[in-house]
């Protein structure tokens, strides 16, 4: 019987992930370079800061010990030795989220906000310095306290794409029900709930109980799962192409 | 309280928006003062922008005494359909261009 190894699936997932980014980073790119749109160069620095976040990992994978990156019979990721390679993607990873949430709040600028320009660049700094003060202020000293600091960036990074969705939620009925955006939002739910299980598999210890049942699949599954979210983009992006083309 | 604002259009949109204007006349030339009401924009920021699209090669001039009127060119039909294309990119991560 042929027995397949979840560390395969998990990093044949992610290699992919990093592919559908990159994709979109260029398709992005290449949309700013032609009219100019500030909010497309943005979505691509975000797409391309998602790609280099997710290489680290099947890259890290790659460059030291394989199964070191791994507790000793567990298949959580990361939880005790690991290089500080990987906290950088994770960070990076959020920060590109964050500036997803910057392109909203400037979208929202003038409409609903009461906000210049000069008051939202000041907020997004204002976000950015509070971000990476927590987020270092956790890896020099919480990593003493023998707390590592992914849990803590995968939870920040849940209330980032929970903001996320909100905003999706907002553009949905604002966009007169466009199927695109909710099929793009349900690409950002996806990709919540394998943040969303990092955090809590650390943070609750209920979450155990699911890494039990699903004997040493569970963070397998887990990034399967923000792959899909990535093909839900994907899938939105060649439906609009399809919609487009045939009008 | 005004309620909701009216939305703060990007630039790429109110060229897009102005290049529609323009398409309306259907290869007729259109006169500033037109352009003004269709393309909801004030004269000073109007007047820089049809600047800016002329250098761009998105629209041409076309002066008639002191009146000037603008067509649209071949380049500025094309960035029309590419900003529509994009725009429904945008649509998919919730993100108005």
């Amino acid at each position: 019987m042929v027995s397949i190894d979840p560390v395969i699936v998990g990093t044949s997932a992610q290699i992919l992930i990093v592919s559908i980014a990159l994709a979109i980073a260029v398709i992005a790119l290449v949309g700013f370079v032609k009219v100019r749109s500030w909010r497309l160069l943005s979505l691509a620095i975000a797409f391309a800061l998602l790609a280099c976040s997710m290489a680290a990992f099947p890259l890290a994978g790659l460059g030291w010990s394989y199964w070191s990156l791994y507790d000793a019979g567990s298949d959580m990721l990361f939880l005790s030795e690991y290089p500080y390679i990987l906290d950088i993607a994770s960070f990076t990873q959020m920060a590109a989220f964050l500036f997803i949430v910057v392109v909203y709040l400037d979208e929202l600028r003038g409409r609903i906000l009461e906000f210049s320009r000069a008051q939202l660049d000041l907020l997004a700094a204002s976000i950015a310095v509070v971000v990476v003060l927590a987020s270092y202020g956790f890896l020099f000293y919480g990593n003493e306290l023998g707390h590592p600091i992914f849990p803590f960036l995968s939870m920040l990074t849940s209330l980032v794409l929970t903001v996320v969705i909100i905003f999706f939620l907002y553009a949905y009925f604002r966009q007169n029900k466009n199927a695109s955006t909710l099929i793009g939002m349900t690409g950002f739910l996806l990709i919540l709930s394998f943040e969303a299980y990092l955090a809590l598999s650390y943070y609750a210890p209920l979450w155990s109980t699911f890494h039990n049942l699903t004997e040493g699949w569970s963070s397998a599954i887990m990034v399967t799962l923000s792959l899909l979210g990535y093909v839900a983009f994907l899938i939105a992006i060649v439906r609009v192409k399809v919609v487009h083309d045939r009008d | 309280m005004t309620g909701i604002r009216q939305r703060q259009r990007s630039k790429c949109r109110i060229f897009a928006d102005i290049i529609k204007v323009l398409e309306s006349g259907h290869g007729e030339s259109i006169k500033v003062t037109h352009l003004l009401h269709s393309a909801n924009v004030p004269y000073d920021r109007l007047t820089a922008y049809l600047a800016q699209m002329e250098k761009s090669g998105l629209v041409s001039r076309s002066s008639d005494g002191d009146a000037s009127s603008f067509i649209v060119t071949d380049k500025g039909r094309r960035y029309l359909v590419e900003f529509r294309k994009l725009e429904e990119f945008g649509s998919v991560f919730g993100v108005e261009i």
